[in-house]
């Protein structure tokens, strides 16, 4: 009994403090697979009911709406193509010489971490494909989280909502620039040291500022939901809904940003975005930002 | 829980084992994420109580290092928790000879209360968590569920046997 303790012991100060028994982690991960997959069972279910057992009326009426939606979301992207040329050109005039180009990657949620207390997921993405750790994770609405390990076919995500998570933002409202962290609710995230005479509204859009360098600028994180002025506080208690849907997406895109130096081949590429060929796989896509 | 069989029965054993795990893993909604009782504690001191001529603390040890494995704890956290448990369990086995199963719900209650206190305090060495009473959640949800667990085990032991 005492050497099996002590073994423990000594095992999870090996593991905690050093890096030594990573490769142990990264083996052992493909027999976690079919557990991990078995834990997005009910999702999978519920997405498998949505697509197979709707009525025909029901799927046109949907495609119709998508069709909708689609031709909306073109019609915003073409303006997007002639505000980007012009935002590249005013910032080359500004000597601005760096461009951010973001291309994203479709992946899919394949895990969720059994552990409450941390809101951790895996994703059927890693090292081959030049996943690596840090990446930002986004879904349709906003942003998802970070990577934090990354294995030979798939890697874990720290979502925005985990306890230990916390990301620069900026209030879409007036650029006020503060801190997000995740509280280990789902539905709340939290904005901490925000003084009661700052301007801050129920309401308000918080976008990621990528101040830090680690995620991407402007993603929508999520909106202000309720403000709460203790006057016996020296600060004021902020709490956020998240964008994304942090528990519930189970596609997901990982966001690769690239630093660009501009050019007039960059000004070319960037005349017409929507026609930007596909670049590294099928279901990389570029999205062009700045 | 009889203690009369002669070896071990492999196919409910390991049956029982992929269900713990499972049921480890399995999602739940977000207000009763901390009720999920440890299942794969449960199942292991099942089988240590029922086969303790066959299997001992260090195979409680060897399941608590898989479930580190399997799910990316730090390695050993379970592994020191589950077997230490154990190891309680075991020490007043000879006052625990046939408890009656509302008493087996009542040492489940206790049995995942160590367990919990074992494996959050060896949790906090490396990570930050939020405590709460939340964390003995487990210990009162288990409690609830021992009674299934304990009539459904044995029925499928002599239904393969």
């Amino acid at each position: 009994m005492l050497i099996l303790a002590l073994t423990s012991l000594i095992l999870i100060a090996l593991d905690s403090f050093t890096p030594w028994l990573r490769p142990a982690h990264a083996w052992l991960e493909a027999f976690a697979q079919p557990f991990q997959w078995a834990s997005t069972l009910p999702m999978r279910l519920s997405e498998w009911n949505d697509e197979s057992l709707e009525s025909r009326a029901a799927i046109i009426a949907h495609n119709d709406k998508l069709e909708t939606e689609l031709l909306v979301y073109k019609a915003q992207l073409q303006r997007m193509a002639e505000l980007s040329a012009e935002n590249l050109q005013l910032k080359s005039l500004l000597n601005g010489v760096e461009l951010i180009r973001n291309s994203v990657l479709v992946a899919e949620l394949v895990g969720i971490s059994p552990d409450p207390f941390h809101h951790v997921i895996t994703i059927n993405r890693g090292l081959s494909d030049k996943i690596t750790e840090g990446l930002a994770v986004i879904d349709g609405e906003g942003l998802m989280g970070q990577v934090i390990e990354v294995f030979k076919n798939h890697s874990r995500v720290l979502l925005i909502s985990d306890s230990r998570h916390a990301l620069p933002i900026y209030n879409l409202r007036n650029n006020m620039r503060s801190i997000i962290e995740g509280t280990g609710d789902y539905q709340r995230l939290r904005l901490r040291h925000i003084s009661p005479t700052q301007d801050i509204e129920v309401g308000d859009t918080l976008l990621s500022s990528g101040i830090g360098g680690r995620f991407p600028s402007g993603y929508p994180v999520g909106t202000v939901s309720s403000i709460v002025k203790d006057p016996g506080q020296a600060f004021i208690e902020v709490s956020v809904t998240p964008l994304a849907k942090v528990d519930r997406s189970l596609h997901l895109l990982v966001v690769f940003s690239t630093v660009e130096t501009i050019t007039s081949e960059a000004m070319d590429k960037h005349e017409n975005p929507i026609s930007t060929p596909l670049e590294q796989s099928p279901d990389t896509v570029d999205v062009s930002q700045q | 829980m009889s203690r009369n069989s002669d070896s071990l029965p492999l196919t409910v054993f390991i049956l029982s084992l992929v269900a713990a795990l499972f049921l480890y893993s399995l999602p739940l909604h977000n207000d009763l994420v901390f009720w999920r009782p440890p299942f794969v504690l449960l199942f292991a001191l099942y089988w240590l109580t029922a086969q303790p001529q066959h299997l001992g603390i260090s195979f409680v040890w060897i399941i608590g290092l898989l479930l580190d494995l399997l799910y990316g704890h730090v390695i050993g956290q379970n592994a020191l928790a589950m077997s230490v448990t154990a190891y309680l369990l075991r020490t007043q086995q000879f006052r625990l000879a046939h408890p009656s199963i509302p008493f087996q719900s009542l040492l489940a209650l206790l049995v995942v209360l160590v367990y919990q206190l074992i494996w959050i305090s060896t949790r906090l060495i490396s990570e930050d968590i939020a405590l709460g009473w939340r964390v003995f959640y487990p210990a009162l949800s288990s409690a609830i569920l021992w009674p299934l667990l304990a009539r459904a085990l044995p029925k499928l032991r002599s239904a393969s046997s």
